[in-house]
């Protein structure tokens, strides 16, 4: 019984004229890991925040485990922006116990120990890491949640190859049945491993969406090769 | 989730706040002790000296830097208050705050209920420092200055001795208006901050301050508008107290009289700020839900 | 470190292989219990499903058994592996074979090769240690 995390039916979104998203129908199962890809000002973003609440839609409707967007999805939700978002001035393991007090999904143990392997210091203040560290202690915080649906904007975008692999290494071990891994990304040949299926998008409208096996098996193509093809320059 | 949207709202304010009160009380401290020496020393006896002269000017500085210093840290306290709201809400904090799990309602909540709280703690000890200058700085011959206090405790028990308990109503009325004025100060530069947050993103202050003003033009016309209906009867109040006399001791029925008549005007003017305050708050959470785009 | 993978072929088989692979060349023992779905997916760094999808093919064909509660296991009949590894000899010695006639060899003047390859200097040992 594979339940859908994320559904969207007709979902717009204007801004003024400029139409971000215009009528996008997709439905997310459970139990994926699904890449979100397109070129710049494809509408990715927009689609996340709206998934998140952070946008209200102009037209459609979007749903969250059956939720709209409010209190119920957002307890649902666990979103790693691509910018540094936490408060500055909160140490490291501030930021934790945030966490934990307003996620009862949190895993407080886990989070501890994933920050003592990647040694960052618990009671170091956020302004003082550098910016690597900091996308690392939010990863773990968004990590750390036994979440429905994983939104993670530019996971691995400029991060050395060696932390790319254990972002990516963290994605895996976290993985859940019952849970959705929405990846939006640049870096698609580094991520096209751990894909079950994934979402080209352009100009805010749906493009494909497919799975990486379907893809290899019928036209032989890795997803890197294909998105070349269909957003060719 | 409101209590903890409060409780850490509190402590992030209270971190930075909380010396600021303790520099009110250190000031108040010090200026006590130089007004103290300048108001108890006989100059009279004493030959012009540079020494005396210094010392007065030093005890003179002393009770001049406690007034400022009272006037910063208040500054100091508005100001915070409305930066972390700003940072907390309309920037890269905001990716936070609204993907929590709570309402808008709520996070204006705390918003609201934190800010005021620490608008009556500065207030309060603004108040302690007062009364340690009053009871230790000015007594004139004695350390402690119990002769203000005792005339104070004297001029209550006659206004309780004529007017009673009735003396409640008036002041509960007074506390009920300062709440919910400042509730609408707060709320209403706070609504500023969201629209010209929004409106503008390059100039994000400048748009704030602009429709701060924006919002006080339009709510003077508004208010002016009912002023105008309300003017009518108000003089027909004031010419009916043309002609009543009321007998030398009969401060009771004076104020009886007067208080009663006033009551109608206050609770218009209640039920306005009452009324703007609700507007400002239902705006504020109409733009952070449906308009803001945190980029 | 993760595993490699081409881009033509869907990863679930290129799992399978290389499970395969690990189980001829004796890095996965005969009766020994394999990392559970989870660890495989870190250790080659791909999606569990797949690594789910590789392991039930390599169940069908009898290499690997599941038992309950305990997990995965390579099979203890080396009839099997046997199986699998003439299988993936004979397809190894085509695709060969394919490749020197791309590059102009007959089928004789390759197996002279491998003659001379066999007897010739420089002749290492073809077994991977164990």
């Amino acid at each position: 019984m594979s339940e859908l995390t994320l559904e969207c039916r007709g979902l717009s979104k204007y801004f003024g004229t400029n139409p971000a998203l215009h009528n996008l129908s997709i439905s997310l199962p459970a139990g994926k890991i699904i890449g979100l890809l397109g070129p710049n000002g494809s509408g990715k973003t927009t689609l996340i925040k709206l998934a998140c609440g952070l946008l209200t839609p102009t037209e459609g409707e979007i749903r969250v485990c059956g939720f709209k967007p409010g209190i119920e999805s957002k307890a649902l939700v666990s979103y790693l922006p691509e910018r540094t978002y936490l408060p500055d001035w909160m140490t490291v393991i501030e930021c934790v116990k945030f966490f934990q007090d307003f996620y009862a999904d949190f895993d407080y143990e886990r989070a501890v120990s994933m920050l003592q392997s990647l040694q960052v210091p618990a009671n170091a203040r956020m302004k003082t890491l550098s910016k690597g560290t900091k996308e690392k202690v939010q990863l773990v915080l968004v990590m750390s949640r036994r979440a429905r649906l994983y939104l993670l904007d530019e996971p691995i975008g400029g991060v050395d190859p060696a932390a790319r692999d254990y972002i990516l290494g963290t994605i895996l071990k976290n993985y859940s049945e019952e849970a959705t891994v929405l990846i939006s990304t640049h870096l698609i040949a580094d991520v096209e491993k751990i894909l079950d299926e994934f979402i080209f998008i352009q100009n805010g409208q749906l493009v494909s969406y497919a799975s990486t096996d379907s893809l290899r098996e019928d036209l032989g193509k890795s997803i890197d090769q294909y998105f070349r093809e269909v957003f060719r320059c | 989730m409101l209590g903890k949207l409060i409780k850490h709202d509190f402590n992030s304010l209270s971190r930075v706040l909380l010396p600021t009160q303790l520099a009110i009380l250190g000031a108040a401290i010090l200026g006590t002790i130089g007004f103290a020496i300048n108001f108890r020393a006989d100059y009279s006896n004493v030959q012009a000296s540079g020494f005396i002269n210094l010392i007065r000017l030093l005890t003179g500085l002393m009770s001049g830097i406690m007034v400022l210093a009272i006037i910063a840290a208040t500054v100091l306290v508005a100001f915070i208050i409305f930066q972390r709201f700003y940072k907390n809400l309309m920037c890269s904090e905001g990716y936070l705050t609204f993907t929590l799990p709570v309402t808008t309602s709520e996070i204006l909540w705390s918003k609201l209920i934190t800010a005021m709280l620490w608008t009556i703690i500065s207030g309060v000890v603004i108040f302690i420092g007062i009364n340690i200058f009053v009871l230790f700085g000015t007594g004139e011959s004695t350390f402690v200055n119990t002769q203000a206090y005792s005339e104070l405790g004297r001029a209550l028990h006659e206004v309780n001795l004529t007017l009673g308990a009735r003396v409640i109503w008036p002041i509960l009325e007074f506390i009920l208006l300062m709440i919910v004025g400042t509730a609408s100060q707060i709320l209403q530069i706070y609504l500023a901050l969201i629209i010209g947050g929004i409106v503008s993103q390059k100039h994000k202050i400048l748009a704030s301050i602009g429709f701060y003003f924006v919002i006080n033009i339009a709510v003077c016309i508004i208010s002016t508008i009912m002023q105008y209906f309300l003017t009518g009867s108000m003089v027909n109040t004031f010419n009916s107290f043309n002609g009543v006399t009321f007998g030398e001791n009969d401060a009771l029925a004076a104020y009886n009289y007067v208080f009663g008549a006033m009551q109608p005007y206050f609770w218009c003017y209640f039920a306005f700020t009452l009324a703007i305050t609700a507007a400002y708050f239902l705006l504020s959470r109409y733009f952070l839900k449906n308009k803001l785009n945190l980029e | 470190m993760a595993w490699e993978f081409s881009n033509d072929k869907p990863i679930y088989v290129q799992v399978s292989d290389q499970i395969v692979s690990g189980i001829l060349t004796g890095t996965f023992k005969m009766g020994e219990k394999l990392p559970s779905v989870r660890e495989f997916a870190v250790i080659a760094a791909v999606n569990p499903n797949t690594v789910q999808k590789a392991l039930s093919e390599l169940e069908s064909v009898g290499l690997i058994e599941t038992q309950r509660n305990t997990g995965k296991y390579v099979t203890q009949e080396g009839s099997i592996i046997d199986m699998a590894r003439k299988k993936r000899g004979e397809l190894l010695a085509v695709e060969f074979l394919k490749s020197m006639a791309a590059l102009g060899y007959t089928s004789e003047e390759t197996i002279r090769l491998l003659e001379e390859a066999k007897n010739g200097e420089g002749m290492s040992d073809e077994r991977t240690d164990a």
